[in-house]
């Protein structure tokens, strides 16, 4: 039975590093401008877009933060993801997507329409991030139990809950 | 746990994969807008941001309206209220400026591409036709492009005199630590109040400007 929870919670973060993708096709900021919110792609897409040259022109650092933190974050999320299908952990990888993540809602102040007003796209990349951030610390603190050799019990669960599953206890 | 290893692989090359290609496909579809669109998108931008432009002097404007500035004697006072205000002025104007320029350069690219093609037809009528509806085009926009300098030119000449009311009040808040300074506070809110009218007109002027530089490629 454990074995087919650790199975599914293991998907479910694998599901959850999709998902900061996915959100990449949802609204994430509405741009001081005419046109309605952008989507993490359309972001992206700026850089090509005739209108670069105005962002760049009012403010060129917030509008690389516009482009760069997206960009960025995309390649973090393929990362972990790459990583995750080989059950491996990317702490660096998770931790600078949310600082990403936040350099672009601070970042682009100018540029921006109104307050700080993340839509539903940026908000679900951020919560992801936040959530395969928590799933790396605990694989972190149930690698550290095994190697410390306490709380075997605590060890075993970790194990079902971050989908890692568990290697053999050492007898000796 | 080989054949999930395989399937999960697949499955993030497939998302992967899936999100490249759309943001792809976003870029070349941006890339490849007529430019008749781009023109008027981007002077639907100048018609945004001299909203905005009028917006950031009226909020100055309200500083003298709803606080009453003669009564204020604190240079530190004055200044929490004056900063925000003349950051936020600034900041508009820098875009109004921007979105000019850019609407500037989009219009040279519609009226080069524009008179391109009217060049190529082999038919003298059509091609007068053409040429002389080319040419009212232009003139449109040539109207269009003298409203949009006059209101910046407005606009630019309001922010010269904020920012000389700005260096006021910085040179105020130095010397505030010295007693033996003559500099008071008392001139410069009533350099704020006089400022008060040339707003006022600002907002009429830009009203009257919205209303009018409508893109010429603009649906009625």
């Amino acid at each position: 039975m454990s074995h087919y929870l650790t199975l599914a919670m293991r998907l479910l973060f694998f599901a959850a590093a999709l998902g900061v993708i996915g959100a990449f096709f949802l609204p994430w900021l509405k741009l001081d401008g005419p046109a309605g919110a952008y989507s993490g792609a359309e972001l992206i897409a700026l850089a090509v877009s005739p209108q670069w040259q105005y962002f760049n022109s009012v403010n060129s650092v917030q509008a690389a933060v516009l482009v760069g933190t997206p960009l960025a974050m995309l390649g973090f999320a393929i990362l972990v993801i790459s990583k995750y299908v080989r059950r491996m952990r990317t702490p660096f990888a998770v931790v600078m997507m949310l600082a990403a993540g936040i350099a672009l809602i601070f970042g682009t102040g100018e540029l921006v329409d109104g307050n700080l007003t993340p839509f539903a796209g940026l908000l679900l990349a951020m919560v992801l991030a936040a959530v395969l951030l928590l799933h790396q610390g605990l694989i972190s603190a149930q690698t550290e139990l095994w190697e410390r050799r306490k709380f075997q019990s605590v060890y075993r669960v970790l194990g079902v809950i971050t989908g890692a599953g568990v290697r053999p206890w050492p007898t000796s | 746990m080989r054949f999930l290893a395989g399937l999960l692989k697949w499955v993030s090359i497939a998302a992967v994969v899936a999100v490249v290609a759309g943001i792809g496909w976003i870029a070349y579809g941006k890339v490849n807008t007529a430019e008749a669109a781009q023109l008027d998108e981007s002077m639907s931008m100048v018609q945004h941001q001299t909203a905005g432009m009028s917006q950031a002097l009226a909020d100055t404007g309200r500083l003298v309206a709803e606080t009453n500035v003669a009564e204020v004697t604190n240079i530190n006072d004055l200044l929490v209220l004056w900063q925000p205000r003349y950051a936020e002025a600034q900041s508009a104007f820098t875009k109004l400026d921007s979105a000019i320029a850019f609407a500037e350069q989009q219009a040279d690219g519609y009226f080069i591409a524009q008179r391109a093609l009217t060049a190529q037809y082999n038919d003298p009528e059509r091609k007068a036709l053409w040429q002389a509806r080319d040419d009212a085009f232009y003139a449109d926009y040539q109207k269009w492009q003298q409203d949009a300098h006059s209101i910046r030119d407005e606009a630019s000449a309001i922010l010269r005199k904020l920012n000389d009311i700005d260096i006021d009040l910085r040179k105020l808040e130095l010397d505030s630590g010295f007693s033996f300074t003559g500099a008071t506070i008392d001139a410069v809110p009533a350099e704020i109040s006089s400022l008060n009218n040339e707003l006022n007109q600002f907002d009429l002027a830009s009203e009257n400007i919205r209303a009018i530089t409508r893109s010429p490629f603009e649906v009625e």
